[in-house]
């Protein structure tokens, strides 16, 4: 397993009493951590600073595949990394068009958009309804639907916030095959934050801690 | 019958009958004003955009400035277009005084800060997960401002409506900067103005009539997009 990404040394403050802090954190290809921790410790805000929505390092080194990143190449190694918050946002239009939108940002060829977007909706049992308005969908299946299409352009970090919150026992055993079906045929890297050690156990036994925004490399019990 | 009622009266005749040079009236006015919204939104998005999701020092005075603007008068827009294309003015050298493209421009000039304003304000308040999971997605900076204006296109469209209704209605501008020309330069408000000036009340109040008509037609649409939007 290869160094993907590293983080050193990482403060930011958050609020006057709260700070994020990253001593040392890393992730490896194809390699899959779980990181719980207390209401607003900081996980949330952890998985943005990996997202590299934006960059706003002022203490501290990330790197990415041994590349420091900084304000001049954050955008390059963003679009590798892909992130789905607690309540995804899903556009107006057909499931189709929502599940295609990251193969079109990432140049795939027209066939390819259709095929892939297509198989995917299969796995998660959308396939029937792809003409649908994916704003009609439940949370529970719009949930999928996030989660799906943030995988089908098969970025090589994938990071879910609490991705199985609010969803019935059946989305979660579909969205558990997923991470696996990705994990294993493409060798995605996931992060995910999650209360659930049920879940947990099932895809990973890498489990990190954040708690008051101090990031732990080991299960630290809460 | 009464010296108003009759007008009115006058004035439907003069619609049903059809007209041809108070039809062309209309039609040159809803032209010039369709083609001045356009320019003003074509120009409005990208600078809107970029003063909502950017910080920068004297942000809060743009905007400050922009939406004092909003309700600049007719006549001072008149005024300034005036200097900038009379013959001793910058432009002077187009010759575009006193022709369509005079009021067009001075049109646009009238629609941009409220455009930009009103935008300014759908941008602000538009939901951050929509620029966020664009880019997450891997849209590029231009491709998440397009997937955000698709999103919001329903008010951005309202919007863009709400320019239209201004400057359809205004006269000053089409005044000072068209000539009121016959036929070449004359809108439905100059036309209301000299007619009624010469005393021919009935054409007044056909074109008034069909001001109001066509200013009904987009708050009913606005309503209409609004309900939508809401459902």
């Amino acid at each position: 397993m290869s160094e993907l990404i590293k983080i050193e040394n990482y403060k930011r403050n958050l609020s006057k009493i709260f700070e994020l802090n990253i001593e040392n954190f890393q992730l490896n290809t194809g390699e899959i951590l779980a990181v719980t921790g207390p209401n607003g410790s900081g996980k949330t805000t952890f998985l943005h600073v990996l997202s590299l929505l934006e960059f706003d390092v002022t203490e501290g080194t990330i790197t990415f595949k041994n590349n420091i990143v900084n304000k001049k190449n954050f955008r390059q190694y963003r679009k590798k990394i892909t992130f789905v918050s607690t309540h995804p946002y899903i556009f107006s239009g057909s499931i189709q068009k929502n599940i295609q939108l990251g193969l079109v940002n990432h140049n795939y060829s027209k066939a390819e958009i259709v095929e892939l977007g297509d198989e995917i909706l299969g796995k998660i049992g959308l396939l029937h309804r792809k003409k649908e308005n994916a704003s009609n969908l439940s949370s529970g299946l719009k949930q999928r639907l996030a989660v799906a299409r943030a995988l089908v352009f098969k970025p090589e970090v994938v990071l879910l916030d609490e991705p199985f919150a609010n969803t019935d026992e059946e989305t979660k055993k579909i969205l558990i095959n997923l991470i696996q079906i990705y994990n294993r045929n493409h060798n995605t890297s996931f992060i995910f934050s999650t209360h659930d050690h049920d879940i947990t156990d099932k895809l990973t036994n890498k489990i990190r801690t954040i708690i008051n925004g101090k990031y732990y490399p080991i299960l630290i019990e809460y | 019958m009464d010296f108003f009622s009759e007008g009115i009266l006058e004035g439907i005749k003069l619609i049903i009958s059809g007209d041809k040079s108070l039809y062309s009236i209309c039609f040159f006015t809803l032209y010039i004003s369709i083609i001045s919204v356009i320019a003003a939104t074509i120009i409005s998005l990208p600078i809107s955009y970029l003063i909502s999701s950017h910080k920068f020092r004297g942000k809060k005075l743009v905007i400050l400035i922009t939406n004092s603007l909003m309700s600049i008068p007719t006549v001072l827009i008149g005024l300034i277009g005036y200097g900038l294309l009379s013959h001793r003015g910058i432009f002077g050298k187009y010759n575009l005084l006193f022709t369509p493209y005079a009021i067009i421009f001075g049109q646009t000039l009238l629609a941009l800060p409220l455009i930009t304003s009103l935008f300014i304000s759908v941008f602000k308040s538009s939901d951050e997960r929509i620029r966020k999971t664009a880019i997450t997605l891997g849209a590029s900076q231009t491709r998440s401002f397009l997937i955000l204006i698709n999103e919001e296109k329903i008010v951005l469209f309202s919007t863009i409506m709400a320019g239209f209704a201004r400057v359809f209605s205004e006269v000053g501008i089409a005044m000072m900067l068209g000539g009121n020309i016959r036929g070449y330069t004359r809108t439905i408000t100059t036309t209301i103005a000299l007619e009624t000036g010469k005393g021919d009340f009935a054409q007044g109040v056909a074109l008034g009539l069909i001001l109001l008509f066509i200013s009904f037609t987009i708050n009913l649409f606005l309503n209409i997009i609004s309900r939508k939007k809401s459902e």
